[in-house]
């Protein structure tokens, strides 16, 4: 059955990744323009490469005593995560590397982002960064743990840590119609992990841009698309885990892992619209109401297994 | 070659600005917000992220240091601008993009960092030794009110103590939010700034999309309504009744969601001429005694809720309040 996916995959990853992500920087910048009363032309569908331009020629500046070897672990290594986290995830029936502990995997490099957000926001030496920095570890505090018992829901129902077995496991039926709960509380955990929407304290304005304070030019650029890889990484594993892969009819596998993969991305990307969340309400609604929802779910999920035999 | 240049072109259409507003200079900063949005340029958060320095109204000498001092934060390519009055902002902005883009590395100066101070120890509440840092919190921070700084000392995120600056208040400062049509509109930009502060972009926009309908004469009734639904979606929001509800409490004004809702009905009812509210010297005066024991994102979210306007301080103010 692990038959060893072929050399090209590993190209194809980043593109389609990459794409993913422009995805949904560029549905981003087009939400902003139409709730700024702009029109959505193909210019604003394009900003995203156009601000990327802008940073790639602009100054890379640092602060005064900046921890400039670990600020740049924290900002280029998100992007790594965030590909590294991916190779599990398969388009079709092919990912780089279908993992005998896939779903492990991913959730050990989601996890990384702990150590890299708070470098970046540490190693700025400037009081708004650092306080970002420390926002992310607060909020992770609260989503991570319902996140990694959402994460095993899907393994205990497929009996094996392996995403392509997991696929199969959903030929009947997808985990998301049975498992509604640890379905929703992946999607707002990785909407933590990438602290988007609700959960962007870390990044928000009122700490003048948090983590992001003080990065500049292409420092910028790496940081953020990083942040989006991730979304996107987290929306894409959400296919196979909850959504039944690349199943479907008519189309082939590898278009239905997209299509698939895009809508769930949008829907995380469309979450900007609410205001944010504080901090100690998050973690009394982490603690209080998603650790024993999934809890609860899966227990239901163990009680069928068991049931079914 | 051609590949750099039109890089270049592309990169500069839509600038970031970072504004650094004297106290009463609302008229030049609602056409410069006005312009960016109809434009699709930015606001920067911070020195880091911004293509131009644009300095509006007349700045005082501290508030020129602080322009001094994020100029030269500024990463280069980059453009300083100042703006008097709102006739020339259309003028002024159209010209930056060109400005960037032939911008030379002739008058690059000499980098100079102020060094951050150390972290200090001092006994917290529970009486353990922890670290102090002095912050300042403005004059330049997105949604902040212009002229205002306020120095917290923080242990971890809990502010110990606070002293109120002022800052660009002259003998020239008049206060920009008179008459009945812009009294109405500044219920509308102080929501745009608290809802800003609490993320809720979307919903800020549109206040300053409704404000600036409202000062260019547009009908009252259309704008009544459209505010009528935009209060009802902010009382009915639970994260933002999660975020605001409790939140410094006063006399008379209640919380701030409170006083974010009675805003919006003003507005709503077309009545804002009765509400004076304290004046602007009351509310600084307990401002540090309202953010003692904040968290820094609290504090942040009730200098919002005050809707503070140092242009109304009627006598230039020295040496700032405090409190122990």
């Amino acid at each position: 059955m692990a038959e060893p996916a072929p050399m090209w995959t590993v190209l194809v990853l980043p593109i389609v990744l990459g794409g993913l992500a422009l995805f949904a920087a560029s549905l981003n910048g087009v939400l902003t323009a139409v709730a700024s009363g702009r029109r959505a032309t193909l210019a604003e569908w394009a900003e995203p490469l156009r601000a990327s331009a802008r940073l790639l020629v602009r100054q890379r500046r640092t602060t005064f005593r900046a921890d400039v070897v670990l600020r740049r672990v924290g900002i280029a290594g998100i992007v790594v995560a965030a590909l590294l986290a991916s190779v599990p995830t398969p388009l079709g029936g092919v990912a780089v590397a279908d993992l005998p502990v896939g779903v492990v995997w991913f959730n050990a490099m989601e996890i990384l982002l702990w150590a890299l957000v708070w470098l970046t926001g540490w190693g700025g030496n400037s009081a708004f960064s650092l306080v970002g920095g420390y926002r992310f570890l607060a909020q992770a505090l609260a989503y991570e743990l319902p996140l990694m018992f959402a994460l095993t829901a899907p393994p205990l129902a497929a009996d094996s840590l392996r995403v392509g077995a997991i696929v199969q496991a959903q030929q009947d039926v997808w985990f998301a119609l049975w498992m509604p709960l640890a379905f929703l509380v992946y999607l707002i955990g990785i909407v933590g992990v990438a602290f988007w929407g609700p959960l962007s304290p870390p990044a928000a304005a009122d700490v003048a841009g948090g983590v992001t304070a003080e990065l500049s030019g292409a420092d910028r650029l790496v940081f953020l698309a990083g942040r989006y890889l991730m979304l996107a990484a987290g929306a894409a594993f959400a296919v196979p885990l909850f959504l039944g892969g690349g199943q479907g009819p008519l189309l082939p596998a590898w278009l239905w892992s997209l299509l698939k993969m895009a809508a769930v991305l949008a829907v995380l990307v469309w979450l900007r619209r609410f205001s944010l969340v504080r901090a100690e309400r998050l973690m009394s609604w982490g603690w209080l109401v998603l650790l024993p929802v999934v809890l609860l779910q899966v227990l239901v999920v163990g009680v069928v297994v068991l049931l079914r035999g | 070659m051609d590949l750099i240049s039109a890089l270049r072109r592309a990169a500069f259409t839509r600038p970031n600005l970072l504004l650094v507003v004297a106290p009463g200079a609302t008229g030049p900063r609602l056409a410069m917000e006005r312009f960016t949005r109809e434009h699709g340029w930015s606001l920067a958060d911070t020195a880091a992220d911004a293509d131009a320095l644009v300095e509006i109204g007349e700045l005082d000498e501290p508030l020129t240091a602080v322009a001094e001092v994020l100029w030269r934060q500024l990463p280069r390519p980059a453009v300083r601008l100042s703006l008097g009055d709102e006739v020339g902002v259309g003028e002024a902005l159209a010209r930056l993009p060109e400005r960037l883009r032939s911008w030379r590395p002739t008058d690059e100066p000499s980098e100079e960092w102020p060094e951050p101070p150390m972290a200090d120890r001092a006994p917290d509440r529970d009486g353990l030794r922890l670290d102090v840092l002095r912050v300042p919190l403005g004059p330049v921070l997105p949604y902040w009110p212009a002229g205002l700084r306020l120095v917290v000392d923080m242990q971890g995120d809990v502010v110990q103590f606070a002293e109120v600056e002022l800052l660009g208040v002259t003998g020239r400062t008049r206060p920009y939010w008179t008459g009945e049509t812009r009294s109405a509109a500044r219920r509308l930009d102080a929501a745009a700034r608290l809802l800003g502060v609490a993320g809720w972009t979307a919903m800020s926009t549109r206040c300053q999309i409704l404000r600036d309908r409202l000062l260019a004469g547009g009908t009252g009734t259309f704008v009544a309504t459209e505010v009528d639904r935009l209060a009802r979606r902010v009382r009915r929001s639970p994260l933002l009744g999660a975020m605001l509800r409790g939140l410094a409490p006063l006399p008379g004004l209640g919380d701030a969601h409170e006083r974010l809702s009675n805003w919006l009905a003003e507005v709503a009812r077309a009545s804002t001429a009765d509400e004076a509210g304290p004046p602007v010297a009351e509310l600084l005066n307990v401002l540090p005694d309202v953010v003692f024991g904040a968290e820094l994102s609290v504090v942040r979210l009730i200098v919002a809720s005050l809707d503070l306007d140092i242009a109304e301080i009627t006598e230039p103010s020295h040496g700032g309040i405090s409190h122990g």
